[in-house]
């Protein structure tokens, strides 16, 4: 097996093209390399990319907070232009553990596309876009649409996840991300909900309603988002109250029935958990 | 009692406080070495199946593989275990569950042990595997040993009976009864050392070595020395400190040892064999889970007056501590004993059973069956407090063991062996502020307080319980005490070393303790039983007496004076009431050695008889008792069912406590552990096959999921205890899951009587309420 630590991500875009399939970037590694000591992944080639300045920066561009993907999750936490949204700040509070967030990234999250990724729940409420680039070009993609099945992404094999941008927040937006679990810490959540309203006085403009743990794959919700938007808060939490999200998929599993108990009461706790204790009761 | 101690009650360093906070310690699996031959097992496919055949021709000849053994190619007897050898070292024809080994390895590498293991075909006949004891128990299931050496009938191992005073008249006469069932789940140990063992070949006595972390040196080597085929004096077991045992290593260590010495006699070198830690989920012993029907009498003013429990023990594929019929009736014995509690209660009836199913062996684990059994009744307390609408606390003190009382168990209580328990009561009630209520707010969370008691026994209930040691006196001074306790990070040699150093009167930093091998100490017997503190240090109490008063003799010659006139402090030897006459005692040592009089001692010790009938369970199994009480503060989301403990007051009742701190680490660790058992632990098991092997879903409690744990610690001595002690080892976990149990029935309004607690749990018994209507 090689191992390869590319400093320019032109080097990495190389590596990528020549080994393709066989290839694995590991980031913070705390997903794949548990996978490759089991045996489960064993790739012939591996390209460790959290060498890359290139990979490193965080910045404001063009109406969006840019976030290189070889930013780890404590990077965030204590980086000023995160600490705008109040999702991902809360989904990072309440993620693995100090030393996962050292290493672990929001990239990783989506690589592995786990439907339980907390990261992923957070940022599809948050309206984030995925730069892929590989030796032949660059695209963007929505979050939500990156996902194609459990633990699937359509990330080709010659691509690399190159930053991933969220769109600034309006004023009069708020957002927040509840995650249940069985445990306090490190654990993996059983419900995940992530929203994101834009207000206009009491009226909801512009919903993102996001769930993890309920399907394949994190979801949006769009059901929801459509009781939502153009009500006024306090009729739209009372439409969406008890209502089960049509896109959830639950699987059997000795949680399936708590599971079918609990998502409403997360969603609903999410968004007024967003636009404040108000609303709450 | 005498008080004014130099050294014991004080709060010392640990000894190993500095090398482990340096990462410094060395654990077994840091003495790994390179000329070691790796070994690997390979665990059975089908929890419960027959063996048809195995061939390992692929496996022999890989490359680098030097020995691949079944179970016809053993040295020696192929079963142990440390009450009746029915775990076979390779299963032959059956396996029983998923730790059985079917076929043993040894390779030059790790990769290419584990490659051989996938070259070994077997192949198997799959039988349906038992997960449920009640229906492993019944007359038409298979049995699942075909001819087990000990078994009652069938797949039930052992029942132990339990028998006082007249129970149906008291039935008939209750005012009010109380019967429920309760269920309490088989879980991991969750030690953070995973098992592992190194087994080394004597070329020069034709032995074994073998160190491997475990709690009972001389039992291993007991235990497994007809597996081998050597004499037990040729086998040396021993090990470094151990990364935490709670009774698992008890046991983990045999199958570890046996796999490892037989591959290292079969291939004659060194072999080095280690689960990880999904082998340790899946092979190694458990708690038991129990099913428990719990039938209590009382009159309308709340004096109980009968008890008649029913306990069915999840024994799992065998017999490891489970308990035989008298005399080794082990955990099954301890249900039946604390099914009363900690109260007077004058007619009594328990029966436990012990069953055998396809899961992990049960075997010792913390509080040894104590806490199944405490569980029920605690539970049941409450149930009968809100049945006669009185506070549980004063309906606990109404019914609490006295001076003079009987347990159910026919043992007489005594305040010179310790009875602190109404002290602990009245400490929580206080520092809880019982009485007040909790704001409950009017949001979907609710609050609960709840309480629970417990007594458990310092040591043994067997013929042999007793202990020996060596104590040396250096000639500079310095003392060597060799114990074969195992520090497995309680602090065992640490309060052995106060002990040793208060009874000689040398400063602390002059005793040196060694602990866990038997090429050096004598038997003490095993590490669990929260014995160690107390057995084998009225042991190392009386070696030290003895050099004690022989220095003092040798000093009365000295001095010319009476040595009871003469007394030893801080390494100074000196005349009472007149500190300026000292002389070192390494001078008086040194006069002693030219002198011909000893310097090395054994030290022993016994506690009176232990007894339990077996014809009734009644007699006096242990000499003396802790007590101790939990209480706790919960929130529960009734929209989630989520579960906070936001506090916790323990209270134990430790006859004196050795080194404070010590104990402290007992009870945060007890509490901690409890909280675990009550509300997040729970072997998911299917047909045999557990689905949580890991700690990615098999949770134990963070730090977050605690909250402060609070101690109080009380001191009633036990007269036969060193310096008045009593164990705490296990005690402190004993009452935590009942009291998080009766806090969450109190914030709800609704009972639950099955743990742990999940959200899930929880959150189907109030949308079960909300259904039938009801409930606060
Ligand atoms: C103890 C523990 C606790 C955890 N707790 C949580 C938790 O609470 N919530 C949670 O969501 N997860 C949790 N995880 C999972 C994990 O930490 C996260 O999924 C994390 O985001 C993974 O990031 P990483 O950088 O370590 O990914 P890696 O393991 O390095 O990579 C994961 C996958 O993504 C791919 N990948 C990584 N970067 C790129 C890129 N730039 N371009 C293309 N592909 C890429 C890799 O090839 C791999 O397939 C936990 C893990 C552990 C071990």
């Amino acid at each position: 097996m090689q191992f390869f630590t590319p400093h320019t991500l032109t080097n990495a875009l190389d590596l990528l093209d020549q080994h393709r399939e066989k290839t694995v970037i590991i980031n913070g590694g705390t997903d794949i390399v548990e996978q490759i000591s089991k045996g489960t992944v064993s790739p012939e080639a591996i390209i460790y990319i959290q060498d890359m300045a290139e990979l490193k920066e965080m910045r404001q561009e063009d109406g969006y907070t840019v976030i290189g993907s070889a930013v780890t999750y404590k990077e965030m936490e204590q980086s000023a232009l995160c600490r705008k949204y109040s999702a991902l700040m809360d989904c990072l509070s309440s993620l693995g553990s100090p030393a996962i967030k050292n290493v672990g990234t929001p990239a990783g999250n989506i690589g592995t596309a786990a439907a339980a990724g907390d990261c992923n729940v957070a940022l599809i409420a948050l309206g984030a876009q995925v730069v892929l680039e590989s030796k032949h070009g660059k695209r963007t993609i929505a979050i939500e649409d990156i996902f194609s099945g459990k633990g699937k992404t359509k990330i080709n094999p010659d691509e690399l996840i190159r930053e991933i941008k969220l769109p600034l927040a309006h004023a009069n937006t708020r957002s927040s991300f509840i995650k249940l679990a069985r445990r306090k810490a490190q654990d993996i959540g059983k419900v995940l909900v992530a929203v994101s309203l834009t207000l206009e006085g009491d009226i909801c403009r512009e919903a993102r309603i996001a769930a993890g743990a309920i399907g394949p794959a994190p979801l949006r919700l769009s059901s929801l988002e459509q009781l939502m938007v153009g009500n006024d808060i306090v009729a739209g939490l009372a439409k969406i109250k008890d209502v089960f999200p049509q896109e959830a998929k639950l699987r059997d599993s000795r949680f399936r029935v708590y599971k079918e108990q609990v998502v409403s009461v997360i969603v609903r706790r999410a968004l007024e958990k967003a636009v404040g204790g108000e609303y709450y009761g | 009692m005498k008080s004014g101690y130099q050294i014991v009650g004080k709060r010392v360093n640990r000894v190993d406080a500095l090398a482990k906070a340096l990462g410094k310690a060395k654990f077994t699996s840091d003495f790994k070495r390179q000329d070691m031959l790796i070994g690997k097992a390979l665990f059975a496919k089908f929890p419960h199946a027959i063996i048809k055949g195995v061939d390992t021709a692929k496996a022999e000849q890989l490359e680098g593989v030097q020995a691949v053994l079944t179970a016809k190619d053993l040295p020696g007897r192929n079963g142990y275990g440390i009450l009746v050898p029915d775990k076979p070292v390779i299963a032959e024809k059956k396996t029983k569950y998923e730790g059985d080994a079917v076929a043993l390895v040894a390779a030059v590498s790790e990769e290419i042990a584990k490659k051989a293991l996938g070259l070994i075909e077997v192949e198997y006949e799959v039988l349906p595997a038992y997960d449920d004891p009640r229906q492993a128990m019944k007359d038409d299931a298979i049995h699942i040993h075909e001819a087990h050496p000990a078994a009652d009938k069938g797949n039930i191992l052992t029942t132990v009976a339990l028998d006082s005073g007249d129970v149906e008249k008291a039935f008939r006469e209750a005012d009010i009864i109380i019967e429920n069932s309760y269920e309490t789940p088989m879980v991991d140990h969750a030690y953070m050392e995973t098992d592992v063992c190194m087994a080394e070949p004597d070329p020069l006595t034709g032995g074994l070595t073998l160190c491997s972390p475990q709690q009972a040196v001389y039992a291993t080597k007991r235990c497994l020395a007809p597996v081998f085929g050597i004499p037990q004096n040729k086998i040396r077991t021993f090990c470094p400190i151990v990364g935490g045992g709670f009774g698992g290593k008890e046991d983990s260590v045999l199958d570890v040892s046996a796999m490892a010495g037989v591959l290292a006699l079969k291939t004659k070198r060194p072999v080095y064999f280690e689960l990880d830690r999904e082998e340790v989920f899946r092979t190694t012993g458990k708690r038991h889970a129990t099913y428990i029907k719990h039938r209590m009498a009382a009159t309308k003013d709340g004096k109980i007056t009968a008890v008649d429990v029913e306990t069915i023990l999840d024994k799992g594929a065998y017999t490891s501590m489970g308990g035989l019929n008298n005399p080794l009736m082990a955990v099954t014995q301890r249900t039946a004993m604390y099914a009363g509690g900690t109260y007077f209660i004058p007619n009594a009836r328990a029966r436990s059973h012990s069953v055998f199913t396809n899961h992990p062996y049960s075997c010792a684990f913390r509080g040894f069956g104590a806490p199944q059994a405490m569980f029920a009744v605690e539970c049941q307390i409450d149930e009968l407090a809100k049945a006669l609408n009185m506070d549980p606390i004063e309906l606990r003190l109404k019914n609490i063991l006295r001076h003079g009382d009987r347990t159910i168990f026919g043992q007489v209580m005594k305040e010179n062996r310790g009875l602190g328990l109404e002290e602990c009561i009245t400490k929580v009630k206080g520092r809880m502020d019982w009485d007040k209520s909790l704001d409950q707010g009017n949001g979907p969370v609710k609050k609960g307080k709840g309480i629970a008691v417990f007594m458990y026994g310092t040591g043994i209930p067997l013929l042999f319980e007793g202990a020996s040691c060596y104590v040396n006196l250096e000639l500079d001074g310095s003392v060597s005490v060799a114990v074969a306790a195992t520090e497995m990070g309680q602090g065992i040699v640490t309060a052995l070393t106060q002990t040793a150093a208060e009874a000689l009167g040398v400063r602390y930093e002059d005793v040196n303790v060694t602990y866990s091998d038997t090429a050096t100490a004598p038997d003490c017997g095993p590490t669990v039983g929260s014995r160690a503190a107390v057995v084998v240090g009225n042991a190392v109490l009386d070696g030290c007496n003895k050099l004690r008063e022989r220095m003092l003799s040798v000093a009365s010659k000295e001095f010319k004076k009476d040595p009871r006139d003469m007394d030893i402090k801080q390494g100074e030897v000196f005349i009472v009431g007149k500190p300026e006459t000292t002389m070192p005692l390494a001078a008086i040592v040194s006069k002693a050695f030219i002198t011909q009089v000893p310097l090395a001692a054994v030290g022993t010790w016994y506690p009176p008889q232990p007894s339990f009938r077996a014809e009734d369970g009644q007699g006096e199994p242990m000499h003396a008792y802790t007590f101790g009480v939990q209480a706790v503060e919960v929130e529960v989301d009734t929209e989630t069912g989520e579960l906070s403990v936001t506090r916790s007051v323990l209270a134990c009742d430790v006859g004196k406590a050795i080194n404070p701190s010590l104990v402290e680490g007992q009870m945060e660790g007890g509490a901690a552990m409890g909280i675990g058992w009550a509300i997040l632990e729970e072997g998911f098991m299917n047909k045999g096959v557990m689905e949580n092997a890991s700690f990615h879903n098999f949770l134990i409690p963070t730090i977050k999921d605690l909250p402060e744990l609070e101690s109080i610690i009380v001191e009633h001595p036990n007269d036969l205890g060193p310096y008045g002690a009593k164990g705490i080892g296990e005690p402190p976990l004993i009452a935590t899951a009942p009291a998080i149990r009766n806090a969450v029935c109190n914030a709800l309004g609704i009972s639950i009587n099955t743990i742990p607690l999940t959200a899930v749990r929880i959150l189907a018994a109030v949308k079960n309420q909300q259904a039938v209507g009801g409930g606060n």
